[in-house]
């Protein structure tokens, strides 16, 4: 599914944009392709992700997922797309920090059923080790562990698009290699690419193109 | 675990609260619905106590007319208002057009003191008596006349008239066993029957012979015209409560009798209580609407970050809706049932207490507050279920 933006200007931006890369232009986010997106604070990057997840609606300019207007679609279509077609590591991750790990991971499987689900997540889990720590409630993980729950749950669901904002910002460099392995490993096997945003800082992960913004 | 989620921050007490608001005001409502309806089929019901369905109405007397003699009702006048709504039936008081006098029987019983008085008589088709027909009745050749007077005559005699005369008072039995002699002139000779007091009646204030003596005495006694126009009428009437007849009535400066207007002055109490009670409890529902409405609304947003977070990972929100909806049903099921009961439980309460007042009401919960119940349960579902689906909803990207 091709993501495009077509002239989208995000309202607080509105006036600063000329000869931007993204903002304003006809762009694409084409399939098979893993793009980072690098930029200061406040340029957008959270802005963009946001707003390819629907969750802004702040802005001119029309957003094509796949052949759709985005802005025809209907509630149950965006929840369609947000639990078959794209997955996203937000940047404060958004767990439930009132259930476990094990509980926080099911979720997706509650909303759209994963026939793989168990084995898929003893096996993500245990890769980022953190199979000790799933029956503990999230509110009680440290920060580096909540991310790596709240990756594995995006990794459990269907997606053809990985939207991580910032994903390894409490990652250690060994679990960033782990993870980066793992990620390129479940987007191989669902076909499925990324768009992740970094502060600027390098990561194992390889991309394709790199977008300043 | 999604239910969980969704109601992981409710507070208990506030919806114990909410409930009992709602509870209250919707058995308020009901309450007063039934306790309305009750007692409008109390003083609508043909054997009651209550039951003012006869007027006898006349014109009013003025200063002029009294002088000369008391108008008549012409046909006109009377098909006026058999016509109004509400009017079943309409039928003159027929006179007599004869002198008439009576007097007690010599050595008749107890009243050894001899009596004579001038009469008058009055009759009206038997179909609007009060008394089961019985003894009431005469046909030519007969030669008792059976009389009904009205209950309050006998009062009169036995607490006015018998104390400040020396005389006896009597019971309406003895009174009804005493014979009597009525004298009535026919074109210059005197005609005796006997007669006897056979009934009192409520209802009527008149000196009231069976129909048919009084036809046949107009006829046979007197040469006046026997069609002369009535100048009393008796009207029945379906709804006694019924201010449209009350009012045609005044606008037309006809007479009717104070009891009945009493009755309707009391059912317009009643009415007017009602009203005022309707509106307060319609009042109560509102205000517990709106503090339940609130409240599920504090549920939401309480709940937002669950909700919000849920949304973002793609479920439904047909789905949160349902879970809320859900527990909506839940509750209106639980204060349904709650209040249906207590009214259940008050109504025999209340049907207990008035039988010792001689007032029969039903048992039962009346399809029309059911059918009440119904709309407000309805509409408070449907109501919640608006403000809870505008809530959900509008978490979502506006499409």
């Amino acid at each position: 599914m091709e993501i495009r933006l077509q002239h989208i200007v995000p309202k607080p931006f509105a006036g600063s944009v000329s000869e931007h890369q993204v903002w304003g232009q006809d762009f694409s986010f084409h399939p098979n392709h893993n793009y980072l997106l690098t930029a200061p604070s406040g340029k957008g990057k959270s802005t963009l992700l946001h707003i390819l997840h629907g969750s802004r609606n702040d802005y001119t300019g029309t957003l094509w997922l796949g052949e759709r207007d985005s802005a025809r679609f209907r509630p149950s279509e965006w929840a369609a797309y947000r639990s078959g077609k794209i997955a996203v590591v937000f940047q404060d991750l958004r767990l439930f920090p009132q259930l476990t790990g094990r509980e926080n991971l099911r979720i997706p499987h509650l909303i759209h059923k994963n026939p793989n689900f168990d084995e898929e997540q003893n096996k993500y889990a245990a890769a980022l080790g953190m199979d000790a720590h799933l029956d503990k409630k999230c509110g009680i993980l440290s920060l580096g562990q909540q991310q790596r729950i709240a990756l594995i749950r995006a990794l459990l669901q269907d997606f053809s698009w990985l939207l991580m904002d910032e994903p390894f910002s409490h990652l250690d460099t060994a679990n960033q290699e782990i993870a980066s392995e793992l990620i390129h490993e479940v987007l191989a096997q669902k076909k499925a690419s990324m768009i992740v945003s970094s502060l600027g800082i390098e990561t194992p992960l390889s991309f394709t193109e790199r977008i300043a913004l | 675990m999604i239910r969980r989620l969704l109601l992981s921050r409710q507070k208990p007490v506030q919806l114990l609260i909410s409930s009992i608001g709602a509870f209250m005001g919707i058995l308020l409502v009901l309450f007063t619905l039934q306790t309305y309806l009750d007692f409008k089929e109390l003083m609508s019901d043909k054997s009651d106590w209550l039951h003012p369905e006869y007027l006898t109405i006349n014109k009013k007397l003025s200063v002029l007319s009294s002088f000369g003699k008391a108008e008549g009702f012409d046909e006109e006048e009377i098909e006026a208002l058999e016509k109004l709504s509400g009017v079943e039936h309409v039928a003159p008081f027929r006179s007599n057009l004869f002198k008439a006098s009576g007097m007690n029987m010599p050595g008749g019983g107890s009243l050894n003191k001899e009596l004579y008085a001038e009469l008058f008589f009055e009759s009206i088709p038997d179909e609007m008596l009060d008394q089961e027909k019985g003894s009431f009745s005469w046909k030519p050749g007969d030669e008792l006349i059976p009389i009904l007077i009205p209950a309050d005559y006998l009062k009169l005699y036995n607490f006015g008239f018998a104390p400040s005369q020396g005389m006896p008072q009597v019971s309406p039995k003895t009174l009804s066993s005493i014979p009597f002699r009525i004298l009535m002139d026919s074109m210059g000779t005197t005609i005796r029957k006997d007669a006897r007091i056979v009934a009192y009646s409520q209802r009527i204030q008149s000196i009231l012979v069976p129909d048919a003596f009084l036809a046949y005495a107009n006829a046979n006694y007197t040469t006046a015209d026997p069609d002369r126009k009535p100048s009393r009428l008796i009207v029945q009437v379906k709804d006694p409560s019924n201010t449209e007849v009350l009012r045609y009535l005044d606008e037309h400066n006809y007479e009717s009798n104070e009891e009945q207007l009493r009755n309707s002055r009391l059912s317009n109490v009643l009415k007017i209580i009602s009203s005022i009670l309707a509106a307060v409890a319609g009042l109560i529902i509102f205000l517990s609407f709106l503090g339940f409405f609130q409240y599920t609304q504090l549920v939401l947003y309480r709940n937002q970050y669950e909700i919000r977070t849920l949304l973002d990972l793609g479920m439904p929100p047909a789905r949160l809706f349902g879970v809320y909806l859900k527990m909506i049903s839940l509750v209106i099921l639980v204060i349904g049932t709650v209040s249906l009961v207590s009214l259940f439980f008050i109504q025999g309460m209340m049907q207990e207490r008035l039988a010792e007042y001689g007032l029969e009401l039903t048992a039962q919960l009346r399809p029309e507050v059911l059918l009440s119940a119904l709309i407000i349960f309805v509409l408070f579902f449907v109501i919640q279920g608006v403000g809870l689906r505008k809530g959900i909803y509008g978490m979502m990207p506006k499409g």
